[in-house]
């Protein structure tokens, strides 16, 4: 019985056809494209991509399908379908279809850098095997566009395929490109048709990347990546001619165009690594030639992003090749820095650390980690505090960000990590995004959202004091009070059960707490929360109302929750929210805290906080500290340790004496900067390892050079706890190491006895001690493999958490009753509510993107952006000067006068080249009352005004500054309506009416 | 306390140090490859000595310019052409059926020797009687029907247009 039902679902899911005389079995739902490629025969096809699907555009797929000439790409598969992929006429049309392409596109492929082996266009000509064009090449009467920094658009190659419209519309949904059909020479047009540097293009690449031809090229490729594109121009046009004129048909063109291409493969290196910036977890290849970086190349295996990048990813690399770099270890003699080697950097270490351990003991001295730095690196940094230093005085920047969130996941469901992946976020009806700006922040991520809004009516619901890009596209936007969120959260949270819709079996089966926590919202009225949040009450009601309704629902908070007094209860609300409504342990539902950094989640896994060992086994629990004393042969110390709030305040106190901190700029990014600050010029020793000598650095005895990430191998973990693997693409720059083997270094001065030859042993040693990476090894992550903890020892990972339970030993999740805590108040003559926050173009503040010229080309410098109405109250326009100020400090920044803020509402970018512009100088140190996370998004300022005009600090250039032209996509309806195209398939209606 | 400087005294390697790092590399790598390495030296010599070095010396230097005067070259017509006949023959050459032109080589030896013998034995005018006997001689039937059927296909190849796919 149950085999017969099998059977007719597998037969309801699969489709039977012939191709070309053969029968094929596919899914239901593929194309007849997927069901020839399927049977591994080649077949033309140049505008469909598999990222992107059908287009349409081109017609080289054309075949015969029941006797009718059809689109391959875009029939899907039928039962009994006849195909005939040989049949003349199908052959013919393909034929037809790409003469007019090649009439578009002059082939100099040997002299072309996109001559690399996947030029579809190229690859495509050669598999048809056509020798000859029956339309010459007709030059368009449009000139190369070269205005964006990063990339350029050489119409005369462009075969108007309209991949990146298509890419752009609804992969990356910034709605920039399309093809200007109604002209007599259609063409990509950026906007309504301005240069691409004034456009809205926010340089993710997208376009580039899809581009089949070489019409859309990464400026970086140019005259580097061939043997003979880099000739003069005038030479290199005319051996272009007498290639055309000599013609002796395309395939011994080819041939030449191989070899050359050959000969590329010698010195161009293609190497996998993991993006450095966000926490979204971007994998792609990166191109270099010797030290010079050709471009980056995403690869359809990521499994985080596939072809997609962000400007930052596809890029923001030239910083590692900047002359900044530092190269040798730094030693302060005086008032300066001097270059030493790396031996005597080390002595001067050894010496004063173990200077200090005698005097003030073990506790006197604490370190902190990185959440750039690899996962095997964070691993070595704990092992160097505990094992080798006796202190748990160890900590890393999540504390800055994520660490309410991941305490409110442990209270409640147990695993301090997303619930789920990105995929869930796309597969959701319902996505409520509070406090996070993913557009700018988590840009790949926001790209599925943003997608799923456009192509399948996903819905988006934005809590957040500014109107980012999330919120004005956003199908609903609430402007809830600063600090406020647990408010209204809990009010919707409330009225759902007042209603009766809360997940009544869930709750009863699988949560615990049910009772108690009803009676701890009992406050939460809509009337409290409306005049608490400022909001109305038809907006919580309409926020509770689409929950209610949609049958999938996630929820992504970043900062705007964290960064508060209250941030782990904030989140914590969310929390109960998706229990109450049984919004997880399903696909397409959870909770989602945007990581900020490449691998803030790795650096939490590997034990950098001082309560947790690697795979957040406590300190302590006797029997799991036990089982490290056991692997590292040693003694854990069992004093709790500092975290990273806590040592300032120690070195304040005269407690803590010395400091090694690798890959953090604690100066510019720790709330209230000139109380760090006065920390630092405190301490008695301080070692600074960095790939700059970044604020930080100034204040150090000792600076370590690191290599950043593209210099060294290792593992990141992003935020859907997600291991991936990087490999080496560069050697390390002078004298500069990977901070693993620094680490190392430093350890054996202190008797450690290590004897680590690469990542991969230590990656090994952590995981057979680590309960929750119990299977994960390098060779599960090889390439683009990936691996989603928790890892079993058989190497099955956990991309969706709890389908069997929560992690706790009932199996059963907690709702864990919480109150609000008001925000700070300071004086009243603070009257403008202070935010801040990312921008797109550079990660953070600036450290490694204001090195990257084209993006600091872009965004020159930071800014304030205030309301049309609060400049209208002060008498300043675009580029005024003011100075803000708070009870903790002031910075100088110039205006940018904007509706993304409104009423007293300020928004200051992290970013800061110079110290009187970091945002961090205002804010105060108070943090969360659970995970000491400053306060960062609560704080109030005012406002003087220095210049009340001047220049505008968003310059053109700035893809704020352009008009977005919104398409469905790349409208081939138009291309088809066009009196000058013959239609090369049999045309349905015409059939039907004859 | 310890204010923020940024000034870096960069130590640059004095030019003994890098002489010696220098010399270092190479030894390791002719060390490494020590007979590349002798065979290396001895062809750089035998160049130099043919004077070959400074010739190769000279086009690098002015690469751009020599490359540009060879392509001026190349784009005139007379050139272009002789391009395409040199390139179109080597891909005639290449369509032959290399044993019917093995065949027809021979065929075309064998003939000449004949021709040779026969010509130089009688040299009055052919008339067209005798020209009809010859024509029953089997060896001289065969190269007919040969010559015929060539110049058919070779018709028929002139009148079809390229095709591909």
């Amino acid at each position: 019985m149950i085999d017969i039902r099998t059977e007719a679902q597998a037969e309801a899911r699969t489709v039977l056809l012939e191709i070309d005389g053969k029968t094929v079995t596919v899914d239901r739902g593929a194309s007849v494209l997927d069901a020839i490629l399927s049977t591994g025969q080649e077949h033309p096809h140049v505008c469909y991509h598999p990222a992107l699907g059908p287009i349409e555009t081109c017609d080289t797929c054309i075949v015969e399908i029941d006797g009718k000439l059809m689109r391959a790409c875009s029939t899907p598969v039928e039962d009994g379908m006849q195909v005939r992929t040989k049949s003349v006429a199908a052959r013919y049309a393909r034929k037809e279809a790409m003469d007019r392409i090649l009439k578009n596109h002059e082939l100099y492929c040997t002299v072309c850098d996109n001559n690399n082996g996947n030029c579809v266009l190229h690859n495509t000509v050669m598999q048809m095997g056509v020798e000859h064009q029956a339309y010459p090449f007709t030059p368009k009467p449009y000139e190369v566009d070269m205005s964006n920094p990063f990339y350029r658009y050489d119409p005369q190659q462009c075969i108007l395929c309209g991949r990146c419209v298509e890419a752009c519309q609804n992969l990356q949904v910034s709605e920039v490109l399309s093809i200007a059909w109604d002209r007599e020479v259609p063409r990509v047009i950026w906007d309504n048709d301005v240069p691409i540097n004034e456009s809205s293009c926010v340089s993710c690449g997208h376009c580039v990347t899809v581009c089949p031809t070489n019409a859309l090229m990464e400026k970086s490729m140019l005259g580097e990546a061939g043997f003979l594109t880099g000739i003069e121009k005038p030479t290199l046009d005319k051996m272009i001619d007498i290639t055309k004129k000599v013609e002796p048909g395309y395939s011994s063109i080819f041939v030449v165009s191989e070899i050359e291409h050959e000969m590329r493969e010698a010195r161009i290196r293609k190497t996998k690594t993991v993006c450095t910036y966000c926490g979204v977890g971007c994998a792609f290849d990166v191109w270099t030639k010797d030290r010079h970086i050709l471009k980056v190349e995403p690869q359809m295996e990521a499994p985080v992003n596939q072809i997609s990048t962000c400007v930052k990813g596809k890029f923001g690399w030239d910083f590692v090749n900047s002359p900044d770099r530092l190269t040798k270890p730094l030693v302060r003699k005086g008032d300066r820095f001097v270059e030493v080697s790396w031996d005597e950097a080390l002595d001067v270490i050894e010496r004063r650390i173990k200077d200090i351990q005698a005097k003030h003991g073990y506790d006197a001295v604490a370190f902190i980690s990185s959440s750039k730095a690899t996962n095997e690196e964070n691993y070595l940094m704990q092992k160097l505090a505990r094992a080798v230093m006796h202190t748990n005085n160890i900590d890393n920047c999540s504390r800055y960000c994520q660490s309410p969130a991941t305490e409110a996941l442990r209270r409640t469901m147990g695993l301090g990590g997303d619930t789920g992946s990105i995929k869930d976020l796309e597969l959701a009806d319902l996505v409520l995004i509070v406090g996070a700006n993913p557009a700018e922040a988590h840009p790949v991520l926001s790209t599925r959202l943003r997608r799923a809004q456009k192509k399948r009516g996903q819905k988006h619901i934005v809590a957040d004091v500014r109107r980012n890009i999330m919120a004005t596209r956003a199908d609903l936007f609430i402007q809830p009070r600063q600090g406020t969120d647990l408010v209204w959260l809990s009010a919707v949270t409330k009225y759902i059960i007042d209603q009766g819709r809360h997940a009544e079996a869930f709750l009863r089966d699988r949560v615990n707490g049910f009772d108690e926590y009803v009676k701890s919202l009992e406050k939460f009225t809509l009337d409290y929360a409306s005049e608490v949040c400022g909001l109305r009450k038809e907006e919580i009601i309409r926020v509770a109302e689409m929950i209610m309704e949609a049958e999938r629902v996630a929820v992504c908070w970043a900062m705007g929750v964290t960064q508060h007094r209250g941030g782990s209860d904030t989140s914590t609300a969310i929390c109960n929210l998706l229990l109450v409504t049984g919004n997880v342990a399903r696909p397409g539902t959870g909770a989602y805290p945007l990581r900020g950094h490449n691998n803030v989640q790795g650096a939490g896994d590997m034990g950098c906080a001082p309560p947790f060992l690697p795979g957040y086994e406590r300190v302590d629990n006797e029997a799991e500290r036990r089982k490290w004393e056991k692997l590292w042969g040693v003694e854990i110390p069992t004093t709790p340790g500092l975290n990273n709030h806590q040592m300032v305040d120690a070195i304040h106190e005269g407690k803590l004496k010395a400091m090694y901190l690798c890959g953090e700029d604690m100066a510019v990014v720790d709330a209230n900067a000139n109380y760090v600050e006065d920390a630092f010029r405190k301490l008695e020793f301080f070692v600074v390892q960095d790939v700059f000598l970044s604020k930080t650095a100034q204040f150090a005895d000792v600076v370590l050079p690191a290599a950043p990430s593209l210099e060294k191998e290792g593992t990141f973990t992003n935020t859907e706890r997600r291991i991936q693997r990087l490999y080496r693409v560069l050697d390390p720059l002078g004298d500069s190491k990977p901070d693993w083997e620094i680490i190392q270094m430093v350890a054996n001065r202190f008797g450690a006895n290590w004897h680590y030859s690469s990542p991969r042993e230590i990656f090994e040693e952590m995981a057979s001690a680590a309960d929750l990476f119990r299977g994960a090894s390098y060779d599960r992550l090889e390439g683009y493999q990936s691996l989603q903890w928790p890892v079993l020892p058989d190497g099955s990972d956990t991309p969706l958490l709890y389908t069997d339970g929560f992690a706790f030993p009932d199996k059963k999740a907690r709702l864990y009753p919480v109150d609000w805590t008001p925000p700070i108040e300071v004086g009243e003559e603070y009257d403008l509510e202070l935010n801040n926050g990312r921008l797109l173009e550079h990660f953070h503040e600036g450290n490694m993107t204001s090195r990257v010229p084209g993006i600091h080309e872009k965004v020159p410098e930071t800014f304030v952006e205030i309301s049309p109405e609060l400049a209208k109250e002060r008498g300043v326009t675009d580029g005024a000067l003011v100075r803000l100020v708070s009870p903790y400090g002031s910075i100088k920044v110039r205006v940018t006068v904007t509706d993304r803020v409104s009423g007293k509402h300020v928004y200051v970018p992290l970013l800061s080249h110079a110290d009187e512009e970091a945002v961090n100088r205002l804010t105060s140190s108070d943090h969360d009352t659970v995970t000491y996370t400053p306060a960062y998004k609560e704080m109030r300022v005012r406002m003087e005004v220095i210049q009340s005009c001047g220049e505008p600090p968003v310059k053109r250039g700035n893809f704020r500054l352009g008009k977005p032209n919104p398409q469905p996509g790349v409208n081939v309806e138009q291309k088809w309506a066009r009196k000058d195209y013959v239609p090369l398939v049999t045309d349905r209606a015409l059939v039907k009416e004859g | 306390m310890a204010e923020p400087i940024r000034v870096i005294e960069r130590r640059e390697e004095t030019l003994e140090e890098r002489r010696q790092r220098v010399l270092e590399r190479l030894a390791d790598a002719v060390v490494h490859e020590e007979r590349a390495a002798e065979r290396l030296i001895q062809l750089v010599a035998l160049a130099e000595d043919k004077g070959l070095l400074p010739m190769l010396t000279a086009l690098l230097e002015r690469g751009d310019r020599v490359l540009a005067h060879v392509v001026d070259l190349l784009a005139r017509d007379e050139y272009t052409s002789a391009l395409q006949n040199a390139i179109g023959l080597a891909q005639a050459l290449g369509k032959f059926n290399p044993d019917v032109l093995a065949k027809l080589v021979d065929g075309l030896a064998g003939g000449l020797a004949d021709a040779n013998e026969a010509t130089a034995a009688d040299r009055k005018p052919l008339g067209v009687f005798e020209l009809l006997a010859l024509l029953k001689d089997p060896n001289v039937s065969y190269a007919i029907r040969f010559l015929l059927r060539f110049l058919s296909g070779m018709g028929k190849a002139l009148q079809s247009p390229g095709s591909s796919d």
